[in-house]
């Protein structure tokens, strides 16, 4: 019985955490209005997400979405 | 002889040199742009939307098309006559080509999603791969042996990276003297045939020189701006705007930075800087551009129609 609310505890925990990162990366319905590229930067973070568990992936990644971004800005911006 | 041919013969010696050396010391004074030839236009598919540019010295002009997923060659005409490359993960394949330089063989691709550098010969045959650790953000072949590369680093202040043909890093060099916040040290670069090296930041006001053994010779700014915005995205801030976006150089040595957005004609304002680093003039390009190229013979590359066309410009230099 304890073990089962342990486990719970944690998965509650779990969900938790991804939530307050998807939040946090404001993904509110305001954001519409936005650029191109900080929409696809945000889309491309959310990816990096997944490879969270393994923090030298996701910074390799995060990395990769950065330099995009910087990318996108500097053809598309006058 | 007689004693006045003695004194004359000197003298007159003296009186020409210093008129060839003031020779010499004309300044520019002017630059202007002769279009020469437009590549791609809205109404044909020869471009769809041109990322990189270089020409070698038969003047044949290759170029990385991000939307066609491919490479291409252009005659010094213009006339296209090969593509490379279609959508994918696989040797010769793209997913997002970016920058392109070469050596005296070989062409070298970067694509914003492949940590790697692929290398095709010049009839766009691909013959090999790079690994490369980081993503680029700027690229400069110095030898088929020695690839520099200007990178994004979310730790290390910045520096930029010299890779041999396996893709090991052979020497590297910190142009910064701190960690700065993120992006905010990044640059495009160029380097000269002594390994003279030329920085113009993305998102600072500073142009600077240093020389091959890594000494700061200067440093400038030429626009007076202080601090750029920084904005949040994604809970990361990332700088707003740019300051100058591409820097090349010219047969004399002469600097050409493209400004961003705080110059008087964003992405089309040229500042032209002597060797010294002192201002010469400054002059428009008719559309904007993300990059700018110079190739050997002083023909500048630059962007238009949003990167459907590629135009080429004799520089006309006016001295003094």
């Amino acid at each position: 019985m304890v073990l089962k609310i342990q486990k719970s505890i944690k998965k509650v925990s779990l969900i938790l955490a991804v939530l307050i990162v998807f939040l946090s990366l404001n993904l509110s319905a305001e954001d519409n209005e936005e650029g191109k590229c900080e929409e696809a930067f945000k889309s491309c973070m959310i990816n990096a997400l997944t490879y969270l568990p393994n923090f030298a992936l996701f910074y390799v990644y995060t990395a990769y979405c950065t330099n995009g971004y910087i990318f996108c800005k500097k053809y598309l911006e006058r | 002889m007689s004693g006045k041919q003695l004194f004359l013969v000197p003298f007159l010696a003296i009186v020409l040199y210093s008129h060839l050396l003031s020779l010499q010391r004309k300044e520019l004074q002017k630059l202007y742009l002769e279009e020469v030839l437009s590549i791609g236009s809205l109404d044909d598919d020869a471009l769809f939307q041109w990322v990189g540019v270089v020409a070698d010295s038969n003047h044949y002009i290759y170029v990385t098309d991000t939307m066609d997923y491919s490479l291409k060659k252009f005659d010094v005409k213009g006339k296209f006559l090969k593509k490379t490359g279609r959508r994918g993960q696989g040797p010769g394949e793209f997913l997002a080509p970016r920058y392109i330089d070469m050596s005296e063989q070989f062409l070298y691709v970067t694509d914003q999603f492949k940590p790697e550098i692929q290398v095709f010969d010049k009839n766009l045959n691909y013959r090999r791969s790079v690994p490369l650790s980081m993503p680029v953000s700027d690229l400069k072949v110095l030898s088929d042996d020695e690839i520099a590369v200007a990178t994004v680093s979310m730790t290390k202040a910045g520096r930029i990276f010299i890779f041999d043909s396996k893709g090991k890093v052979v020497r590297e060099f910190q142009y910064a003297d701190k960690k700065m916040p993120l992006m905010m040290d990044m640059v495009s670069f160029d380097i000269d045939s002594q390994g003279i090296l030329y920085l113009a930041y993305n998102h600072q006001d500073k142009i600077e020189k240093f020389g091959p053994e890594g000494k700061k010779l200067w440093s400038k700014n030429l626009l007076g701006i202080k601090k750029v915005k920084r904005e949040k995205i994604a809970s990361i801030e990332l700088p707003a705007k740019f300051v100058y976006k591409d820097v090349a150089l010219d047969s004399s040595g002469n600097i050409f930075i493209l400004g961003g957005s705080f110059s008087k004609n964003p992405s089309s304002d040229v500042y032209v800087l002597s060797p010294e680093g002192r201002l010469l003039t400054t002059f428009t390009l008719p559309d904007a551009s993300h990059c700018i190229y110079i190739d050997n013979k002083d023909f500048l590359y630059s962007r238009a129609n949003e990167g459907v066309t590629l135009k080429k410009f004799k520089l006309k230099y006016i001295y003094e």
